[in-house]
Parts: C-alpha cells; structure tokens; sequence
C-alpha cells in the first residue's frame, strides 16, 4: 500500500533526524551550553554510523541513501570548521586561525568536501543512478533564472524592512580591501557547497523515496532546522522562516531547470549580500 | 497506529521539542534596553558630563535629569524668560550647565542656584559646548560659531550654519564643531582653524562624536559615517535605506564612550555601537528605532562598565547598561574529560538506539510483506 510505505519511509527520517536533535542537545543537560566538543563534529560521528550501518546491515540498506545524504551535510561542515581552527592545530602557512586567509581556505576546503561527498553519492549509489543535477549542462533559460531570481532578492531585500533581516548598514572599512576578497570567496564557496549539499544530493536522495512535492518541503524543512545552529548575526526571529522559504525556491529553481546552477547564482548573491549588510546583534542578537 | 507509526510520532514530537527549547533562549534573551525609571518624558535635548550633572529638555521645559531615578528639578530663571523663546539646546560638564533659547539667550546654571544671564549670540542656537576647567564656552548658531570665556563676551569665529560643537573630551585633545559641512579645530591655547584635511561633510550634518583617543566620528544625515583626525580621514560605515519608499534614516546624534567605543543614534534603526573606532558595528537598539538625542553616562563598553547610554525618542527615555557577558566555565581536566567521554556516550548511544529501531521497523516491514 502506497500510503504506508510513505509513512514509514517518513517515519524513518524523523527517526534518524529525532536522534540527530538528541545527540546536539541532551549533552547540554550535564554540560555548558557552548559544550567542549564542536557539536558539529558529534552530528557528524552519530550520521557517520548510521549511515555506515545502513551499508553494512543489508536489512538496513534502503536507508543508505537519506544517511549518506545527511552525513554529507555535516561532515563537509565540520571540516569547515576544523580549518577555522576549532579543535586541533593546522599549519601555519594556512594563515592564522579567524584570519582573512584561513576564512577564504576554509569555504574553498567546504565546497571540494561537498564535492567529493556528491561524487561519492553518486557512485556508490545504488542504481537507478541519483539525480543530483550538478553535471548537466547549464541551458540558458537556467542562467535566466539564477540571474533573475538573484536581482529578485535583491529588490526584495531592499523594499522588505531593514530590521526583519537586520541588513541595517555596510561597515565599509572592515569589509575593504583584502576582507572583501577573502570574504567574497568564503561565503560565495560556502553557499555554492550548501546548494550541492541540500538541493544537489539531499534534494536527490528524498526524490529516490517519496514524491517531487515531499522531497522538496522535506529539504527545505531539513535546510531551516540546519540553520538553527548557524551564528547569524541578524534577529535570530526570522531566520529560520526566511531560510525554509528560500529552501523552498532554491528546491523548485533546481526541480525545475533540472540544474542546481540557478539556485546556486542566487545563493551566492543572497549570501554575499547578507555578509556585507547584516549589522551584527550586541550579544549575537 | 502501527509501532513503527507510533516511534516516529514520539521521535517527531521529541525532535519538535528539543527544537523550541533550542530556539526559545535567544527569542527571550532580548531587551537589555529599558525605559527609564518615572513618569514617561519627551526630551527634546540632552546634555550630561558624564558623572551626576545631566541637564535635559523635556516639554519645552530646561531642568536636571536623573535618569535613574527618572527625577527632573526644574531649573528656575528671571520672570522675562518668556519672551525668549523656548529653551532648545544644553550643555552640562563638571556640575555647570548652560541652556540656550531660541533668541539666542543663554542661560548660567548650576545645581540648586538660580540661573544667571550670559551675553546671547545671533542666529538659533542648534548645540552648545562647555568646559568648566578651561572656562570656556562656544555656542553653534545658525548665523555661525561663536566662542569665547564663561561670562565674557562670544566672538563669532566662522560664519554659518554651524550644526555642532563639542568640548575635548580629554585633557589636550582639541574643541570641534561643524559649520556648513565644514569641521573647525580648536587645539589648547590656540584660535579656531577649519582642518585642512577633513572632507566636506552634507551641509546639515550634526552627528558629531571625540573619542578620549582624540578620534573623530562624523555621521551625515544621509548615512555615510567617517572617522578621521587631523592627518586622515575615511569613510567607515553606511547606514542602508529603511526599506520600500522608506529611505535612509538620518543619523541624529553621536556620543563618545571612552578612547575607543562611540553611539550612533538614527531615527529608523535605534543606536549602533561601535567599539573600536568605526571598524565594526553593532545593533544596540532600544525598543523605539527613531532616537533623537543620545547621551553617556560614565564609561559604558569597557572592561568595568559601571555607566549607561541615554537614548531619547518621541515615545520616552531608554537607558542601556552593557550587561555582563557569560562567563566560561572553569574546568578542570577531570570534569572535562568526563563531559566529554559523557557526550560521546550520548552521541553513540542515541546511533545505536536508533539503528536499533531502524533494523527492528525494517523486519517488521519485511514479515508484513511476506
């Protein structure tokens, strides 16, 4: 029965995301709230053996894909992190940890972990093959949309009011110069590696086991809750609206071009928008 | 409901409220502004020297503010004040205040003493500027600058529309003010020159803010805040439009807290803190987004914050005490190590729990379909 089947496979999601919101927060009933560990790297061991399970266990083998899927959310992440100079030391010709260079390294290090997460995906798979979507050749109508929505965002973000995003003014001295460059890299290599991670292989892996119209409400949904963890510097109120609203079209631009191209340009223009115009919060509010 | 159906329920919901509970702490975090204590004011003016002397506006009215107390002692002077306007801009520093009517009159006060008559200027008065230890005063007109010593005579030193005037905020540093865009100096025992270097600020520009450190900070109406000093000036933050056919909000006021900390004040996004000299900025903005005057009480962004930021709107008085920062805690390596091994149990036993269910909901599946 259709019905069922659809049922359990969702019932299985919630499942592994249910134990992903217990291994980030039950460590906060007997430690501080910031914790030792970067608690990204905990969400990536617990989806690591979930996902090495389900390709070792052949009972568990049709929740390889959703598990790889998700590990490839958080371990391109942490890699990010750990090049940012969490936990461990790298070497110094990276640069200084929170500095320009380590900034712009460490969202290039993100998107060829996305990547080569992707490839993976892809190839170890089991057939049909995964539409990710990434190596299809762009059709102009693609780069249409990718550049139209991307002005879109930005004549929305410019009417809406300042306050409901916080973009309430440009630091011009700190983002000068060489700041602007290695931040303009950072954060374009991050938003472009976020779109293979959610509307690349999460979007794929969802389509394998539920309808078009699931799988994209359930990547969006999947896409707000991951920001919660995320340091935005802006009213943290409306963030996670505007993120699962923004899943949302990225999710049809890609369904819809068959392309994550489109939704990656207007990524990239959001989140370089977003860096240079969010004045941050006193206390991160 | 099947068992399976009944997990994943019990997941969800506890997924959904680990989620809340994530999210609540920062939505409750806010208002670290409050309204002042007392009866609601609207101040037009504010004017503090940054310990118990605040001398303020409010209701067409001139008296000393206590802001934490919320009191205000109306400052009484001669009978004929009447027909002089009403008072519209103060100056406060070393207990002496001085109010300015829009004839150009200018009123002495100081503590419980009556009032006493200075020599008026020409022109509207728009910002005054004392100094109790070198015994001067300068008053920034429409007409122009004047300046000169307490009780004496104010000479005009540029003609204008001056905007702003601002007393050394340290021992040393030099007087500013801006008259027509344009920013003059006063170093100590010297005369009034305009900087050579200092761009040529919006003709209305009265934001205007000396750090201890000597460093300025200019605000434009229009958004666009510089820093500079007499050697160097550069552009450092631009305030974006408000929103649809909102516009920019203008920039109304600029206060100084220490060598290196400074308060923007805007009539659409609250204040803006800047703790290091224009480099980066910070929303600090009360409940009201359109400030009119903004005031520091004692040191506020420093590492023994013991004063407060005034911010006055339409709507009341808003004070801001920087609040204590969390602090890390202290571990010793035993109790590290034990949250630590405690996390990676959580982390493999909730991988473990929910393998478990996995493999347990897909038997289940398979002796259904078979």
């Amino acid at each position: 029965m259709p019905g069922l089947a659809l049922s359990r496979e969702w019932g299985a999601l919630l499942l592994v995301l249910g134990g992903a919101a217990a291994t980030m927060l039950l460590p906060r009933a007997f430690g501080d709230p910031q914790s030792v560990d970067p608690d990204l790297w905990r969400l990536t061991g617990y989806f690591a053996a979930i996902a090495a399970a389900s390709l070792l266990l052949r009972r568990l083998r049709d929740q390889a894909p959703i598990s790889f899927a998700l590990l490839t959310l958080t371990l391109p992440y942490s890699l990010w992190l750990w090049f940012l100079g969490y936990g461990g030391a790298l070497p110094s010709f990276l640069g200084s940890p929170y500095g320009l260079l380590r900034n712009a390294l460490a969202g290039v290090a993100w998107l060829i972990a996305a990547l080569l997460m992707a490839a993976a995906f892809y190839f170890l798979a089991p057939r049909p093959r995964p539409q990710l979507r990434m190596w299809v050749r762009p059709r102009p109508g693609a780069l249409l949309l990718g550049v139209g929505g991307a002005v879109l965002f930005l004549v929305l973000a410019f009417a809406l009011p300042a306050p409901l995003i916080g973009r309430e003014g440009v630091p011009l001295l700190s983002l000068g110069g060489s700041a602007a460059v290695a931040y303009g890299i950072a954060n374009a290599s991050s938003a472009v590696a976020q779109e293979i991670q959610f509307r690349g292989v999460l979007l794929a892996s969802l389509e394998r086991q539920h309808s078009r119209r699931a799988a994209l409400i359930g990547q969006a949904l999947i896409f707000g809750i991951a920001h919660i963890a995320t340091q935005y510097q802006g009213p943290a109120d409306s963030l996670i609206p505007i993120v699962i609203l923004l899943g949302l079209i990225w999710g049809w631009m890609t369904q819809r071009s068959q392309s994550v191209l489109p939704a990656a340009i207007m990524h990239v223009a959001a989140e370089l928008f977003l860096v240079a115009t969010i004045v941050s919060g006193l206390y991160g509010q | 409901m099947t068992r399976a159906r009944r997990i994943a329920a019990g997941a969800g919901l506890a997924l959904a409220t680990c989620l809340v509970a994530s999210v609540t702490p920062a939505a409750a975090a806010g208002g670290w502004w409050v309204p002042a204590p007392g009866r609601a004011r609207s101040i037009s003016a504010l004017a503090s020297d940054q310990g118990q002397a605040t001398l303020a506006i409010a209701g067409g009215v001139a008296g000393w503010y206590r802001p934490e107390t919320g009191g205000f002692t109306e400052i009484a002077w001669p009978r004929d004040a009447s027909t002089y306007g009403p008072p519209i801009a103060v100056a406060a520093a070393g207990g002496l205040g001085v109010v300015a009517f829009r004839n150009g009159r200018l009123l002495q006060v100081g503590g419980a003493a009556p009032g006493s008559w200075l020599s008026p200027v020409a022109g509207v008065p728009q910002a005054l500027a004392v100094s109790t230890a070198a015994g001067q005063l300068a008053v920034a007109s429409s007409r122009g600058l004047f300046s000169g010593r307490l009780g004496r005579r104010l000479e005009l030193v540029a003609p204008g529309d001056a905007m702003a005037v601002l007393a050394p905020a340290a021992p040393g540093l030099d007087w500013v003010a801006l008259v027509g865009g344009r920013l003059w100096l006063r170093a100590p025992a010297s005369g009034w020159i305009r900087s050579p270097r200092a761009p040529v600020f919006a003709r209305k520009t009265r934001a205007l803010a000396e750090l201890a450190s000597g460093l300025l900070l200019v605000g434009e109406p229009g958004g666009l805040v510089w820093r500079g000093s007499e050697t160097a000036w550069e552009r450092v933050f631009q305030v974006l439009p408000y929103g649809g056919l909102g516009g920019v909000p203008q920039v109304t006021a600029a206060a100084a807290d220490g060598p290196s900390a400074a308060y923007l004040a805007t009539d659409g996004f609250g204040t803006l803190l800047t703790p290091d000299g224009g480099y980066s900025w910070y929303r600090a903005a009360p409940a009201n987004p359109a400030i009119a005057a903004l005031a520091t009480v004692g040191p506020v962004f420093s590492a023994r914050p013991r004063g407060f930021v005034i911010a006055v709107s339409r709507q009341g008085v808003y004070l801001h005490r920087l609040q204590a920062l969390p602090q890390p805690p202290t571990y010793t390596p035993t109790n590290q190590a034990a949250e630590l091994e405690g996390t990676a149990a959580v982390t493999l036993g909730a991988a473990l729990l929910v393998i478990l269910l996995l493999w347990y909901g897909a038997g289940r599946r398979r002796r259904l379909s078979v």
